[in-house]
């Protein structure tokens, strides 16, 4: 009872108090950019000191709000219209603290609560150092700070403020609940990933801001902003790959990646990331692309805000678009307004940007850098012309295209697969110059393993097409044991040459690149671990743990570099080798996909919190032998806000590495009377493979992240 | 310069690259008789896909003029309606979503359509183009490299170009001979090497 009546009275003031803290807020970032601006200029420790606190007590007031809205999500409070939007009393506890960033305004809150924890963050690494640069970058953080609290307050056309009340005290019995498709576990913590990668990619680009600002270009401002970038990098990889999970289960396609805007929105910054964490160690170990790391950090971070502006401005249509408004537009202006300010700097300390040093050769580890970074940023700015491509057709031509998923898996191949090679061809090519023998030692190899697996996968290939093929002709059981004859060589080779089949080009670079990759990288660990166990005379595997030890930035790279080979795999699987088959069904009747039977057996409908669920049981038969039993369902949501009612339960079977995936459609009242449900059946090779491989590469990144001083990595890369 | 850089193994090896590179992109978007990495299986998969128990077993269709026509199966039928499936997106609101894959009730409804076009003889152009026409261009989920659409296959080639050919031009004018080149004193460690410069700058910034 009593807290009952402490809720309701502090629901009474929430809202109110919400607000207020928000504009306190607005006034505490402002005296916070004028204090440092003024101390930094003036040299005046008080004002510094003044601005950092200021900054703090921002970061005390956006948590205060935040907590508030959470508040109101939990206790219901529907006199608030955001929590009226995306909540409902119906919703479980998770969904209801996850509708914080379930609409425009609470995703924006939540998004500025996440820059002022990176900017007390700084505050709180310089505690000691007393340094100006970061004074610097706290600027920096702070304006961007700045223009997310002015939109946050309400008071900018086309969004809500998240604590704005119903007029003449009205109270709503119920919300319209949270859009169905983000409640999910992945969803509850995709978005959260992603805003934290995005924000902590803010503090590198503010220490980029804080070196042109302060004129100091050398590589203290790359130092102090490693570990948040690789630390922006590991949770960028989280937040795309938890996204590509969410829509594999809930979207009913049987994928996890089409190019869809949103999700190329996400992926642009990470590609710009891994570029400057590359093109970084050149400006640490040579001195030299210091424009190239500012440029490149800067832009990593204007393509979060212009992912932002894809998102949410409703230029471009996507599945993941689940806040739109004229947001987006001011997101735009702020990217052209800064992109001013930075270029405007740039020319400023022009001079001391140039490179200390020169390239001796264009073979060598510094070109392997360079041509890497060549490949990422022109693979960003390829999948930026994909992505507006309906923007530019409508403009030229008048109408609005929509760009297919084939439309990027063909242009981004080959650039892919070229990345994909320079991953084992980086890290064992000297540096400064090649030498025969270094190529020799190094690559050769690498090289003809590379070109064995290759050949290997064309056989394989051949096989399981010629397999396919048969089956398609006779049953499956006959198939087989056709192909399994002593003859099976002759039939390959006559599938092979005399039938006209394509020769499975990309695939075979794709394992030849793969296995020179790996072979490479691992004769890297094998070669040092060996040397370090006879130096400290101890066994190769503590050789191995040692080498690791001393050098977490370069091997914990190595082990990212072998993640991504073991993710191209998975992706050359599943995206390229799915079966797919499509049929409309009643109960009793089957299809088959691949080795696998399916029997449409039962129907059955469960309850959950806020939904019924409806679907159907399907016997899965390899061979005869009951496998499993599946049940793909749809969920019929009570309240969906601004989503569709019913979303589809997909039934993921995994066998190995590969998954069994069924969705299905509509549930047809006469279904148990002869009624049609049509049902998906996938059939996705090695897509754990993907998973896996993302991983490592979050391994990796925590083991490179774990090395502290950057001085050993020197060491290590000399 | 230019006698240096001629008399060195690297430009070939860039021209090669370059054009291998040129060549693989090409082929990458000349490979346009199917949309994306098809399937090897796929001949299986078109005989089957999308095929509707209840439309599958019926051997006669009305027409729009009101005949009966007597409709008969078969492989091209099957593959027609899989062209048509895999290359016009559904306009239930679930965007990007063909036919093949969307889940929904007009999907199902529209599949339908498309499957009585057909036995009424409309070819798979025909049908596409009316699809088109009826709700808009932006349902097509397939983009040939033809008219305006060649340009958004040709710019990422364009973009590669542009950027690989500044890079060139950067790191042609920033390599030098040994002479030419600052390099740090080995007696000297990279970490001095950086506190220094880090002192210079800031010795810089105080005067």
């Amino acid at each position: 009872m009593l807290i009952e009546v402490l809720v309701e009275r502090i629901q009474g003031v929430a809202a109110e108090l919400g607000q207020a803290a928000i504009w306190v807020s607005l006034f505490s970032t402002i005296w916070a950019i004028a204090a440092l601006g003024i101390g930094l200029q003036l040299k005046k420790i008080g004002l510094l000191k003044s601005g950092r606190n200021a900054v703090i007590a921002t970061f005390a007031l956006i948590s205060l709000a935040t907590a508030v809205l959470i508040f109101s999500f939990v206790t219901d409070d529907f006199s608030m219209r955001y929590v009226v939007e995306v909540s409902s009393a119906a919703q479980p506890l998770l969904y209801k603290i996850t509708a914080l960033w379930g609409g425009m305004s609470g995703s924006l809150l939540f998004w500025l609560w996440l820059i002022t924890v990176g900017s007390v963050l700084v505050v709180w690494q310089n505690r000691k150092a007393n340094d100006t640069l970061s004074d610097y970058a706290l600027i920096a953080v702070t304006i961007v700070q700045l223009f997310f609290i002015l939109v946050v307050t309400g008071a900018v056309h086309g969004v809500y403020s998240p604590f704005e009340r119903y007029a003449n005290g009205m109270v709503m019995s119920d919300g319209k609940g949270l859009n169905p498709l983000l409640q999910t576990p992945s969803m509850a913590f995709h978005p959260p990933t992603l805003y934290i990668g995005w924000i902590s990619l803010t503090v590198p680009f503010a220490f980029a801001m804080g070196a042109l600002f302060s004129g100091r270009i050398a590589s203290d401002w790359t130092l102090r902003s490693r570990r948040w970038m690789l630390f922006s990098w590991i949770v960028l990889t989280v937040g795309i790959t938890l996204g590509g999970h969410w829509a594999y289960q809930e979207l009913g396609w049987g994928g996890y990646w089409a190019w869809d805007p949103v999700e190329n929105a996400s992926f642009m910054p990470w590609l710009l990331g891994t570029a400057y964490l590359h093109s970084v160690m050149i400006q640490e170990k040579r001195n030299m692309l210091k424009l190239w790391n500012i440029l490149l950090i800067t832009l990593a971070f204007q393509f979060t805000l212009l992912g932002t502006f894809i998102t949410r401005s409703g230029v471009i249509s996507s599945v993941h678009s689940f806040a739109q408004s004229d947001i987006g537009w001011y997101f735009l202006g702020f990217i052209l307004t800064s992109t001013a300010g930075i270029i405007g700097l740039i020319v400023y300390r022009w001079q001391r940007l140039k490179s200390a040093n020169r390239l001796e050769s264009l073979l060598s580890r510094e070109s392997a850098f360079v041509l890497n970074n060549w490949l990422l940023v022109g693979l960003t700015l390829i999948i930026l012309w994909g992505t507006l491509w309906p923007i530019i057709s409508e403009a030229i031509s008048g109408e609005k295209a929509t760009v297919p998923e084939a439309f990027f898996n063909k242009v981004v191949i080959i650039p892919g697969l070229l990345l994909l090679f320079l991953t084992g061809a980086g890290p064992i090519i000297s540096w400064k110059k090649i030498t025969f023998n270094n190529f020799r030692r190094m690559f050769i190899l690498p090289i003809i393993y590379g070109l064995v697996a290759a050949g290997v996968t064309w056989f394989f290939l051949a096989y399981r097409t010629y397999t396919i093929n048969v089956a398609a002709e006779k049953d499956m059981a006959t198939a087989v044991s056709d192909v399994t004859t002593p003859n099976i060589f002759v039939q390959v080779w006559e599938s092979l040459i005399f039938k006209d089949h394509p020769i499975p080009i990309y695939s075979m670079l794709c394992v030849f690149a793969s296995v020179f990759v790996v072979v490479a990288i691992f004769n890297e660990f094998y070669r040092g671990a060996k040397l370090r166990g006879k130096r400290q005379q101890t066994s190769l595997f503590s050789g191995l743990l040692q080498l690791i030890q001393r050098n977490k930035r370069r091997y914990g790279g190595y082990i990212i570099h072998i993640g991504i080979v073991i993710v191209y795999i998975g992706i050359m699987g599943s995206k390229g080798y799915f079966l797919l088959e499509s049929k409309s069904l009643q109960l009793g009747d089957s299809m088959e996909v691949g080795a696998y039977q399916f029997t449409v057996e039962d129907t059955f409908q469960e309850q959950g919190e806020n939904y019924n669920q409806a679907g159907i049981i399907v016997d899965v038969e390899k061979d005869g032998k009951h496998v499993k039993k599946m049940k793909p369902a749809r969920n019929y949501y009570f309240k969906a806000g601004q989503g569709d009612q019913d979303t589809i339960e997909s039934a993921i079977h995994g066998i190995g590495m590969n998954d069994v995936y069924i969705a299905i459609g509509d549930l047809p009242q006469d279904l148990r009377n002869g009624g049609l449900v049509n049902v998906q059946i996938y059939h996705n090779p090695l897509i754990k493979v993907v998973w896996i491989g993302v991983f490592v590469m979050v391994l990796g990144g925590l083991v490179a992240i774990s090395q502290k001083h950057v001085h050993k990595s020197q060491e290590a890369m000399a | 310069m230019k006698k240096r850089i001629a008399s060195s193994v690297e430009t070939p090896l860039i021209s090669m690259f370059i054009f291998a590179f040129l060549f693989l992109s090409a082929f990458a978007v000349a490979q346009d008789s199917q949309e994306g990495i098809k399937p090897l299986d796929s001949e299986k998969v078109d005989s089957q896909n999308g095929v509707d128990a209840e439309l599958r077993d019926s051997e006669t269709v009305e027409s729009e003029n009101g005949e009966v026509v007597e409709f008969q199966d078969s492989e091209d039928f099957e593959s027609q309606m899989y062209e048509l499936n895999t290359t016009l997106y559904c306009f239930c609101g679930c965007d990007r979503m063909t036919y093949e894959i969307c889940h929904c009730v007009t999907a199902e409804y529209i599949k339908k359509e498309f499957r009585n076009a057909l036995k009424e003889g409309q070819t798979v152009a025909e049908i596409r183009a009316t699809y088109l026409e009826e709700h808009g261009p932006q349902y097509s989920a397939v983009m040939h490299a033809e008219g305006i659409n060649l340009l958004a296959y040709i710019m990422p080639a364009v973009i590669l170009l542009i950027i690989g050919g500044v890079a060139v031009v950067v790191l042609q004018n920033s390599r030098g001979n040994k002479a030419q080149l600052t390099q740090p004193d080995n007696n000297i460690s990279e970490e001095m090497q950086r506190q220094l410069e880090a002192e210079l700058e800031r010795y810089k910034d105080q005067n």
